[in-house]
C-alpha cells in the first residue's frame, strides 16, 4: 500500500502487517503558494512506477518497489502561483495531472506526460484564448436566471478586451476519470481569478465550473458543459467525475459521466456529447438564488464550500444509487 | 537586566525558529532503513483497465477509471449471511467439543 501524507511524503507498506519498507520526502522547492494547506490527495501506480504532484508543481515518478526517484518535472511555474496536491492518474502510458491555483491567478490546464520519460504530451488549457466568453449564458444549468448584467458584460469585453484569461484561473483538483474505450478524459474545472469579483472577468468564463472533455491521446478538446457562468459565488465544480451507464431521455440505458455540484445537484450528462440528461433534486438548502454579492453583504444559501465540495461522490452500480456527501452552509 | 535581555531575545529566536521549522515540512522517517520488499506485484495496464473487477486491489485513486469508488470485495474476504453462519457453526461445534473434552478430563 502506498501512502502520501503532507508536504509530499510517500511511504510504502505492508497493507497486511504495517511494515514500512520505504519512505520518500520530496525536497520542496523555497518558493511554494498552495491553496488549500499542504495536503496531498494520493499517487496513481503503474508498471513498476507510482507517481505524485508535489506542491511546488513538479511531477515526480518513483520506483514502486524502492521508492528511488526515476524522473523529475516542473509542470508549472509555482511563483506564478501554480502547485499540486490532486493525486494524478495514469492511462496507456500517460500520467494526467491538472492543476491549483485557481485563487492565485493563474491559467489552468490538465496536462500528460509520457510515463516511461516525464516528457510532456499534451496541455489543455481549462481556459482558451478565444471564445471563453461563451454564449453569454443567462441560467444556471437548472435554468434559473442568474441576474447577469449582460450589456455590461459585453460592454466592458468590448472596451478591455479578453486578455485576462491569461490569469482567470480554472484550477482541476480532482482526479479525472477515463474511458479507455473512447479514449475519452473527463474533469471537472475549479473557480476563477477573481472569485467572487466579476466585473474584471466579463463573459461566461469557460470553462470554470464546467465539466470537459478531451481525447487522452491528444487533449483535444471533445465537449464541456458549464454549471454556473461568470461564476461569483465560489461555486464551481470539484468533485470527481463518475463514469456509469444512466438512463436517456427515452429510458434507453447509455454510457453517462455524473458530477456532484457545489450547487447540491447531482447532474447526470451523456458521455458522448456532454448534453445534460437530468439533474437531482437539490440535496442541500437553496435560498435566495442567484443572489449577487453588494457592499453592505446579502445571504445566500448555497456556500462556497458546497453542496458537494471535495468529498468524493460514490455509486454502487448494483444498486444503481449514488451517494454525496453534501455540507449545509449559507454565507453572506 | 541585560541578561534578562538576552534570553528574552533567545527565547524570541527559538519560537521563531520552531515555528519557521514546524511551518515548513515535518522530519518524518529519520533513521528507518529501507526494507526489501518480500513480494512485489507489477501494476499492469490491463489490471488498471479491469480495476473495476478487482475485489483485491485498490488500484486508482478513486477506485477504477469509472471512479465509482466501489469496491467489490473477493470472495474469500467477503463476509456473508453465509458465511457468518459458517463461522458461527463451527465456532458452536469447536465449543461443544472442546465441553465434552473437558467434562471426560474430570471425569
Amino acid at each position: 500500500m502506498f501512502v502520501t501524507t503532507s508536504y509530499n511524503h510517500v511511504y510504502a507498506i505492508n497493507a497486511v502487517t504495517g511494515e514500512q519498507y520505504w519512505h520518500y520526502k520530496h525536497k520542496i522547492g523555497p518558493v511554494s503558494t498552495y491553496c488549500c494547506g499542504p495536503n496531498n490527495k494520493g499517487v496513481a501506480v503503474s508498471e513498476g512506477k507510482l507517481f505524485m504532484g508535489t506542491l511546488d508543481a513538479k511531477l515526480v515518478s518513483l520506483d514502486a518497489k524502492t521508492g528511488k526517484l526515476l524522473w523529475e518535472t516542473e509542470i508549472a511555474d509555482p511563483e506564478l502561483g501554480y502547485s499540486e496536491t490532486m493525486a494524478p492518474s495514469v492511462a496507456n502510458g500517460k500520467v494526467l495531472i491538472g492543476t491549483n491555483g485557481g485563487e492565485y491567478g493563474v491559467r489552468g490546464f490538465v496536462k500528460a506526460y509520457d510515463a516511461n520519460s516525464g516528457k510532456l504530451a499534451w496541455t489543455f488549457h481549462t481556459i482558451p484564448e478565444k471564445g471563453h466568453e461563451g454564449v453569454w449564458a443567462e441560467n444556471d444549468a437548472t435554468g434559473r436566471n442568474m441576474k447577469r448584467d449582460i450589456a455590461a458584460e459585453k460592454a466592458a469585453l468590448a472596451k478591455g478586451g479578453g486578455d485576462f484569461y491569461k490569469t482567470l484561473g480554472g484550477g482541476v483538483w480532482m482526479t479525472p476519470a477515463v474511458d479507455v474505450k473512447t479514449n475519452t478524459v473527463f474533469f471537472v474545472v475549479g473557480n476563477l481569478s477573481p472569485d467572487l469579483y466579476g466585473a474584471e472577468r466579463p463573459g461566461d468564463n469557460l470553462y470554470t465550473d464546467s465539466i470537459v472533455a478531451v481525447d487522452l491521446n491528444t487533449g483535444n478538446y471533445k465537449w464541456h458543459y458549464q454549471y454556473v457562468a461568470h461564476d461569483v459565488w465560489d461555486l464551481d465544480a470539484v468533485s470527481p467525475p463518475i463514469l456509469v451507464d444512466v438512463k436517456d431521455k427515452n429510458g434507453k440505458m447509455i454510457p453517462g459521466v455524473i458530477h456532484g455540484g457545489k450547487t447540491g445537484h447531482i447532474y447526470v450528462h451523456d458521455r458522448s456529447n456532454g448534453n445534460l440528461i437530468r439533474f437531482s433534486e437539490p440535496m442541500v438548502s437553496q435560498e435566495g438564488l442567484w443572489t449577487l454579492p453588494t457592499k453592505q453583504g446579502a445571504r445566500m444559501s448555497l456556500g462556497a464550500n458546497g453542496g458537494v465540495e471535495w468529498s468524493p461522490m460514490a455509486v454502487n452500480p448494483g444498486l444503481r444509487l449514488a451517494y454525496a456527501v453534501n455540507l449545509e452552509q449559507p454565507m453572506t | 537586566m541585560a541578561v534578562n535581555n538576552m534570553l528574552k531575545t533567545l527565547a524570541a529566536t527559538g519560537l521563531v525558529v520552531a515555528s519557521s521549522a514546524y511551518a515548513q515540512e515535518p522530519i518524518a522517517g529519520a533513521g528507518i532503513k529501507a526494507t526489501p520488499m518480500s513480494k512485489f506485484t507489477n501494476v499492469s495496464q490491463a489490471m488498471l483497465n479491469n480495476a473495476t473487477k478487482d475485489g483485491k486491489n485498490w488500484l486508482l485513486p478513486n477506485g477504477s477509471y469509472d471512479q465509482t469508488r466501489h469496491h467489490r470485495y473477493h470472495k474469500s474476504t467477503l463476509v456473508t449471511c453465509q458465511s457468518c453462519a459458517r463461522r458461527l457453526y463451527s465456532r458452536r461445534v469447536l465449543l461443544s467439543r472442546w465441553r465434552q473434552h473437558r467434562s471426560s478430563l474430570t471425569a
